[in-house]
């Protein structure tokens, strides 16, 4: 081999450090960048052909980044998005049943039946029982209140599960137009790294939303797997749209790439994490059964004072008369509660007596009507009235609670593949500094090899030109 | 476990911010007193503190109805007790009046007193409490005696639930008390004394002398019942005060925070705090500073 040959072995050495260098400035620069992946500079040596000596050469960068972890990564941001969704929602709807904070739901009843009560002790006197259209009234819009509420709150969602679905779809376009280009890239040997964390970055943002998988194809492509579909391939993505069922419940459709006016395929009970399925579970599974529980609670402890008021007997003697305004069926019974027109600023038409020729003394309909508030209700799994609130109210309490455990449980998980991920792919300075005295190193060696090498051309000319 | 600068961050930020979240709690119960903010901080207290809540609000009902129906009944008492003075006093004018050595004027001038006698048990008979008359049954609006001492009331007395499952009549009738229906017509009675006076017959005033005494003991008997009913509300409110005391402790239990625990914990809180944030400066701090 020649002296010209160092020489060129000397530039390859020079260019692939100088190549290293850029790569530790990379890193440096991108030390806090979201979704950045750490690069290492790819140096193989030079194949230069037989009875010849190889230099060193950059073949390119490598993104270090572990793909199981990725996939496990993706899986624990959906069950967290997931969770923290329902968390948080609860948390809203959970404030409607609080009567820890002011007086709620749970102090009305309790008002209503102690009002009956004083009505019993003093059966003749208008005041009280001006007090117990007064607490029926204010019971009634309570009960109103709140369903009228869970109602807005379902309205509400269905709003959020649309915006979620643009969402979605704005990052599945961004995903298969990085994908596109990705592809492209890699079909003619370019860099795509940077292209690669954007995508990586979409596809976590797009995990926090949707439940997704990821695999490579035989061709080396990227497809993502929603929930019991496949929403990007090569370059497309299909669209999700939110749709409500004759049920009232939400139904999230997948289109079909082939045929855009088609309505989709339903992929609503796929879902499983990502904050689509929170808002989903919340609104068709949590809240309607607070709107069931609610209703239940109304039309049973309405129903049952409204039988014993209508057995007794106003100051005119007459009775028969409902205390509430009930509807007839238990579903929606809670958003039409009122009291009864006929009975409001006539508290002398209060059923008060058990008997139409013993007013106005007579106050035993009166004391039945108290005691209903300490007598079970079978409909209600045998639990009074107070009681059966407090089952509601420990329930929607359990139901925020298991929330917000669940959300601990993933957030840790979520958390501890961070690191891991973090530890695989995040950018250590201490290393960059190592690497940069590494190729600093190597580039003075080479250098030097340079030197060396053109002396000796130098000599060598120097000889021959004598 | 290769570290990367991130990791660094990510874990002073995670460890502060949950301690952080920690002191909050802790702050947001000390400041209002309770464990409980929201039913999910403990479902199950929660929920048991909604159902004390609802048995001391039954239990509150229970006491105030005793109390509305025992003012009442001292009312009836005091009135009982009046009655049964005016019939004493009315013993004595006919013990007085059956004397064989008194004139026609002498007994005129008792008639006259026994007249007044009756007019103020008229007034008596028609006492007014909180429910109306007390003495009408259960026609509270309608006075007990009309001007000619007949009874206009009913015989139905008024019942109260006074403690869980228990009702109890809390009102005695005029109709015990003064009617036939109970032994003997006060008012009747009065009204043959004072006619036996008015004409003179001593035989006749004697003859009152009995049924003055079966009134007499009629009405006593009435009003010891009243007496007998006000000790069973008594007890009632008695046991209801130690079940309310009981529901308090109860509620306290479950909801209160316990100041000094939460103080101290709030108080080793705020130490590990300090230390996590020297911690934080020492990691955050150091490192990279030098070497680049």
């Amino acid at each position: 081999m020649g002296l010209t040959d160092v020489l060129n072995a000397a530039r390859d050495a020079m260019a692939a450090q100088t190549f290293g260098i850029t790569v530790t400035g990379q890193n440096v620069s991108n030390v806090n960048t979201p979704g950045y992946v750490r690069r290492q500079a790819q140096l193989v040596t030079r194949d230069m052909g037989p009875n010849s000596f190889g230099g060193v050469q950059a073949a390119g960068i490598q993104r270090v980044a572990d793909r199981f972890v990725d996939q496990r990564h993706l899986a624990l941001i959906g069950q967290s998005g997931e969770a923290a969704t329902r968390d948080q929602l609860l948390g809203q709807a959970e404030a409607l049943f609080n009567d820890f904070q002011g007086t709620g739901l749970g102090a009305s009843i309790n008002a209503l039946f102690s009002s009956f009560s004083a009505v019993a002790a003093s059966p003749t006197d208008l005041t009280t029982r001006s007090a117990v259209l007064q607490n029926a009234q204010t019971f009634s819009e309570q009960v109103r209140t709140a369903a009228a509420q869970l109602q807005n709150f379902r309205t509400d969602l269905f709003s959020q599960a649309r915006e979620l679905t643009g969402q979605i779809n704005s990052k599945l376009d961004a995903v298969a137009q990085l994908s596109g280009r990705i592809n492209q890239a890699h079909a003619t040997g370019e860099e795509a790294a940077d292209l690669e964390d954007k995508r990586d970055a979409a596809l976590v943002e797009l995990g926090n939303l949707v439940e997704i998988h990821t695999y490579t194809d035989g061709n080396g492509q990227l497809v993502v797997q929603g929930p019991g579909v496949t929403l990007m391939q090569g370059d497309v993505a299909r669209h999700l749209s939110i749709d409500i069922g004759d049920d009232g419940k939400l139904k999230v459709l997948a289109n079909n790439v082939n045929a855009p006016s088609s309505s989709g395929n339903d992929i609503t009970a796929h879902l499983s994490a990502g904050q689509l399925s929170g808002v989903l579970t919340v609104r068709d599974h949590d809240v309607v059964e607070m709107q069931s529980d609610l209703d239940a609670f109304a039309f049973q402890v309405a129903g049952q004072i409204n039988s014993v008021h209508a057995a007794g007997f106003g100051l005119d003697g007459s009775g028969g008369r409902a205390l509430f305004t009930l509807s007839g069926s238990q579903a929606g019974a809670a958003a039409s509660l009122s009291l009864n027109a006929a009975l409001k600023d006539h508290p002398e038409l209060l059923g008060a007596s058990s008997s139409p020729s013993e007013v106005p003394g007579n106050a035993n309909q009166a004391t039945a009507l108290a005691k209903l508030g300490s007598t079970p209700i079978a409909a209600l799994g045998d639990l009074d009235p107070g009681q059966a609130y407090a089952r509601i109210v420990g329930s929607v309490g359990q139901r925020k609670a298991d929330a917000a455990a669940t959300l601990d449980t993933r957030e840790a998980m979520t958390a501890q593949v961070e690191a891991m991920r973090q530890s695989i792919s995040g950018v250590s300075l201490d290393e960059e500094m190592v690497a940069l005295s590494k190729f600093q190193r190597a580039f003075q060696a080479a250098s030097r090899v340079f030197t060396t090498a053109d002396q000796l051309l130098e000599e060598l000319l120097s000889t021959l030109g004598r | 476990m290769r570290i990367a600068d991130n990791m660094r961050f990510d874990t002073v930020q995670r460890s502060l911010s949950a301690l952080r979240s920690r002191q909050a709690v802790l702050t947001g119960q000390i400041s209002s007193g309770s464990k409980i903010a929201a039913p999910s901080d403990d479902p199950a207290a929660a929920s048991r503190l909604t159902r004390i809540a609802a048995q001391a609000a039954r239990t509150a009902d229970y006491r105030a109805t005793i109390s509305t129906v025992r003012s009442d009944l001292e009312l009836s008492e005091a009135g009982l007790a009046q009655a049964s003075e005016l019939m004493v006093r009315a013993k004595e004018l006919a013990i007085q009046g059956s004397n064989g050595s008194l004139t026609a004027d002498d007994r005129r001038m008792l008639a006259n007193e026994v007249e007044t006698l009756q007019k103020q048990f008229i007034s008596t008979a028609n006492t007014r409490g909180s429910r109306g008359f007390l003495f009408s049954g259960n026609l509270t609006n309608q006075a007990a005696l009309d001007e000619n001492g007949s009874y206009q009331g009913d015989a139905s007395v008024h019942e109260v639930e006074i403690s869980p499952g228990v009702t109890t009549s809390v009102s005695v009738t005029g109709a015990e008390a003064f009617t036939s229906a109970g032994g003997a017509d006060a008012y009747a009675t009065l009204s043959a004394l004072r006619a036996a006076l008015e004409s003179n017959d001593a035989e006749g005033v004697a003859h009152t002398l009995t049924d003055l005494e079966t009134s007499r003991a009629q009405i006593v008997r009435t009003q010891s019942k009243t007496g007998l009913i006000m000790n069973r509300l008594d007890s009632a409110d008695e046991a209801l005060s130690t079940t309310a005391l009981e529901l308090d402790r109860r509620r306290s239990t479950l909801g209160d925070v316990d100041p000094f625990s939460a103080l101290s914990e709030l108080n080793q809180l705020s130490t590990t705090l300090q230390q996590a944030i020297a911690v934080a400066r020492l990691t955050l701090g150091s490192g990279n500073n030098d070497t680049f």
